[in-house]
């Protein structure tokens, strides 16, 4: 659009005589001159100043560039650019996370081995413990014995994997670790365990 | 341990009865494996530990 200055010259123009132009025609004429200057300096601007023209933008020289842009930022009306404090300490940031990382990495790691351990050790103690259960109960004398038999192994299973589980899960070792533990739960352990629990 | 930390012990332990056995019910895993929880639990608050 025409700015005011311009529209307001071209209508004291008018009054004065020296135009004939219509007031419409002024405003198209001024209209026309805004655009053709502005196309002349390959600017356009959209919603909230944005720049959105294309070609090479006509600006002032370096110097007054950097001088206005001290001012604009001095006024507050740019940010203010990265100060060497804060690139370092994103860096400084990034490395720690990155630091973080490789620490859980390398901790789930080292959870999943021990666990992984602890699980060979469980399946060995489990498979030893059902052995004795079964020795335990072929002996039994009585129906008596055979039930405190029962119990024995009962109690024994539920300390070796339902604790471990329990720890565990309250360590927040997470559900891989839980899960592991579990296995330690063999199909003969576990047919065991249905078994006795029809017997307590 | 939490109730919540108890039910999730007690899922592992079911899920694990009945991958590992064939012809049991779910209910019956259910049984078995919170009878395990609430056995090591009780056992761990005999030795000392905090549940």
């Amino acid at each position: 659009m025409a700015s005011d200055a311009q529209v307001a010259a071209f209508r004291s123009l008018r009054a004065a005589g020296a135009s004939a132009l219509e007031a419409a025609e002024v405003i198209n004429l001024a209209n026309t001159i805004d655009l053709v200057s502005k196309a002349y300096l390959h600017e356009r601007r959209g919603a909230g100043g944005k720049w959105v023209g294309s070609g090479p933008r006509i600006g002032p020289p370096k110097e007054q560039r950097a001088r206005a842009r001290a001012r604009l930022i001095a006024q507050g009306r740019l940010p203010a650019p990265a100060q060497p404090a804060t690139v370092q300490s994103l860096r400084e940031k990034h490395a720690t996370i990155g630091q973080l990382a490789r620490a859980q990495e390398q901790t789930a790691k080292i959870a999943t081995e021990a666990a992984q351990i602890h699980v060979q050790k469980m399946i060995k103690q489990v498979h030893d413990e059902h052995a004795q259960y079964v020795k335990d109960v072929t002996a039994a004398q009585s129906a008596e014995d055979a039930h405190k038999a029962h119990l024995k192994f009962f109690a024994i299973m539920a300390s070796l994997i339902g604790g471990a589980i329990i720890g565990a899960i309250t360590a927040g070792l997470g559900l891989p670790v839980v899960a592991s533990l579990a296995v330690s739960i063999s199909p003969a352990a576990a047919e065991a365990l249905f078994e006795m629990k029809k017997r307590l | 341990m939490t109730p919540q930390q108890r039910e999730q012990a007690i899922d592992v332990i079911k899920n694990r009865l009945l991958k590992v056995t064939i012809g049991h019910t779910e209910q019956e895993a259910l049984e078995v494996a919170t009878a395990m929880v609430d056995q090591a639990t009780a056992n761990q608050d005999d030795d000392g530990h905090a549940g």
